[in-house]
């Protein structure tokens, strides 16, 4: 099967288990989310994902090829990149600069090119080339930290919390980039703790509860799961009786 | 190509298959052990570390799950989700005393009548049929299954649900039914009565019949298929797991593919409950892999059959069982109403004129199959008068409809007539042939 497939994996800090028997994949130019609340684990998946951190068990299988346990700098050589959480810009540097920072690993002839790409789709950033990108609202900060994991031409983008500290609408407007991007061929697993967010635009989800899956499916059916709405939607319901 | 309902799934790669099933299988285990009492002390009498589930091979190393233990559990034991969550309830009869109870959340409804589709599209039905459907409609989860299914396709529903069989053929000829859902022995019921009312199959307009949920064969089919003029296709499933929609033969007839994005499927020696390999004749075990309300862990649905992956010509890539051809336990397919010896016993022992000798007779009275009783009673009462005879004979027929849910024929007979045994009892005497 074409891209990312993760079985059974497990990930250890010491004593505590954070990750216990996950099994998910994404399909070549499928938009997953993986929704938790805070501490179920969903930045040590990435991190596992992503070989920041070193797996205890389980494999990580990407087009065919394992690579488990490769450090981040071959996963972004497989084309794998990871938008980390919170944006982490540097802020000092111009939004190209930026952008730059991201293309250190990748040839130089494509850059142009790429970088075209990522303006037609980021206007926003273009004009704002040449500001530092602390200047930059947190929407657009965003799309930064975007652009800069794009240049290096990922197959599949990683996504650790987009919506973080954003304003719904601005939440509203990222997302809408990621389907753009999606529409291009991008492959896209993001985890969100905003399940609302995430499952409106993805085409499936799963759910992870103290580093366990408990639930997957399309997003359609999952926002209309009822431990979902009461878990992670807050939708409020009135207890008729209970076994 | 056929048509199929859900395409991308019904033709889904082995390895993504096995993929989806792993993560299906090993979710379903987090919830259960998490809100099911009963699997979360099973698993740790059994000293069962399901985080050592890794592989779906490692499947075996689970425990089964047992109607018993849906008995135990009755009637909400085995709920995975709190009762507001559940929509629906449907049950089946049970061994002996208490039904067990099925539940629906609503994305079980949704999944159901899904996998329903597949398997009416796959039998030939598409939006423009006239859905004609004789399944009882109840408890029993054949008549709304089957429904749902078909409505969700589009089709046009006509819940005619069973009995009255002048009106059912009515009722074809009238509001041009193209497809019929009912039980192979309906089928030839209703053959039958059109034969003596006069009726051909050119005056009616079935093309298609879906059958289930009793064993029929090859020679049925053929007679079905010519004496409706249909394409008639077998269907499988059981109220515990879903009901109808956990298998159904496509056009091509060759076995019936497993829904298997859903339902991860062995078979075992029913013996020592070891895994056999592919392609060998033993017991059906399924485990639900997506069902909410009422997930089961390793199901031994007590059905003997034989599984294999065949290149269907359809293009679907699902395993496929074969028509069942026998129960592991004394279970009885009584024109589709399952029944169990156990429950005519347990009948019996309510009543003080009733002896312990008692034979079953399951006979074919023209296409429908006939239970006969035959109890010895004391001698007082054989030799009473016919009143008080006929009295208790109504009373028992009563309760035995009431507990197994379709009418047998009770016949009294003299003390000492029938045969003792020694050793175990052999109470049954199925003399159908399938």
């Amino acid at each position: 099967m074409k891209m990312l497939k993760v079985k059974s994996l497990f990930v250890n800090y010491g004593a505590v288990e954070a990750l216990k028997n996950i099994s998910l994949h994404i399909k070549e130019k499928e938009f997953v989310a993986l929704i938790g609340s805070n501490g179920a684990g969903k930045t040590s998946l990435l991190n596992a994902i992503m070989g920041i951190v070193k797996p205890k068990d389980g494999e990580v299988i990407f087009n065919d090829k394992n690579i488990t346990g490769f450090p981040p700098e071959r996963k972004v050589k497989e084309k794998i990149a990871l938008v980390l959480e919170g944006r982490r810009v540097f802020a000092n540097m111009t939004v190209l600069e930026n952008i730059e920072v991201g293309a250190f690993t990748s040839d130089n002839k494509n850059f142009i090119k790429r970088l075209k790409f990522i303006y037609d789709i980021f206007p926003v950033l273009k004009e704002r080339s040449w500001q530092p990108a602390g200047m930059l609202s947190g929407g657009e900060q965003q799309m930064l930290a975007i652009a800069r994991a794009l240049i290096s031409e990922p197959k599949l983008l990683l996504m650790d919390e987009p919506s973080m500290g954003l304003a719904p609408l601005v939440i509203k407007d990222v997302y809408e980039k990621l389907l753009i991007l999606k529409e291009t061929g991008l492959t896209i697993f993001l985890v969100e703790q905003n399940a609302a967010a995430a499952l409106k635009y993805a085409d499936r989800g799963y759910v992870l509860e103290n580093g366990k899956i408990v639930l997957q499916g399309k997003s359609k059916e999952l926002l209309e799961d009822n431990e979902i709405k009461r878990a992670y939607l807050g939708k409020e319901y009135k207890e008729k009786w209970e076994r | 190509m056929e048509n199929m309902w859900q395409h991308e799934e019904e033709t889904m790669s082995l390895d993504e298959l096995r993929q989806f099933q792993l993560e299906r299988l090993q979710s379903t285990l987090n919830r259960v052990s998490e809100n099911v009492d009963f699997y979360k002390n099973k698993f740790k009498q059994c000293n069962i570390d399901i985080t050592k589930i890794k592989s779906l091979d490692d499947i075996k190393y689970l425990p089964f799950t047992t109607k018993q233990d849906l008995r135990d559990n009755y009637p909400y034991g085995m709920f995975a989700v709190p009762l507001k969550d559940i929509v629906r309830i449907h049950s089946s009869s049970g061994t002996t005393g208490k039904p067990t109870v099925v539940g629906y959340t609503r994305r079980d409804l949704e999944t159901w009548k899904n996998l329903v589709a597949r398997i009416m599209v796959a039998g030939g039905v598409s939006a423009n049929d006239i859905v004609h459907i004789a399944f009882s409609y109840g408890l029993f989860t054949g008549g709304f299954g089957l429904h749902y299914g078909a409505e969700h396709i589009g089709a046009s529903v006509i819940p005619v649900s069973s009995g009255n069989t002048k009106r059912q053929i009515m009722i074809m000829q009238d509001y041009r039914s193209s497809v019929l859902v009912c039980t192979p022995s309906y089928a030839l019921h209703i053959a039958e009565t059109m034969q003596n009312e006069g009726i051909s199959r050119n005056d009616i307009y079935l093309k298609y019949a879906l059958l289930g949920s009793e064993p029929w064969g090859e020679k049925i089919r053929a007679e079905i298929e010519s004496r409706l003029g249909v394409t008639a296709t077998d269907n499988y499933g059981l109220s515990e797991i879903i009901g109808p929609g956990v298998s159904g033969e496509c056009l091509y007839k060759n076995g019936l593919h497993i829904n298997e994005d859903h339902f991860y499927a062995e078979i075992i020696n029913p013996d020592t409950g070891e895994v056999l390999p592919e392609g060998e004749k033993g017991e059906l075990v399924l485990t639900t892999l997506t069902k909410e309300a009422m997930p089961l862990i390793r199901y031994r649905t007590r059905d003997i059959t034989r599984l294999f992956r065949d290149k269907c010509p359809c293009g679907r890539t699902f395993i496929k069982m074969e028509k069942p051809s026998g129960r592991t336990d004394d279970m009885l397919i009584i024109n589709g109403v399952n029944v169990f010896p156990s429950q005519v016993e347990e009948v019996f022992k309510e009543f003080d004129q009733a002896t312990p000798h008692y034979m079953i007779f399951i006979k074919k009275k023209g296409h429908l199959d006939l239970m006969e009783i035959q109890l010895e009673i004391s001698e007082n009462l054989f030799f009473d008068e016919m009143k008080k005879q006929r009295a208790l004979l109504e009373k028992m027929n009563e309760r035995m409809f009431n507990v197994l849910g379709i009418k047998p024929k009770i016949k009294f007979v003299e003390p000492k007539t029938i045969e003792r045994f020694e050793g175990k009892a052999k109470r049954v005497i199925d003399e159908r042939q399938f």
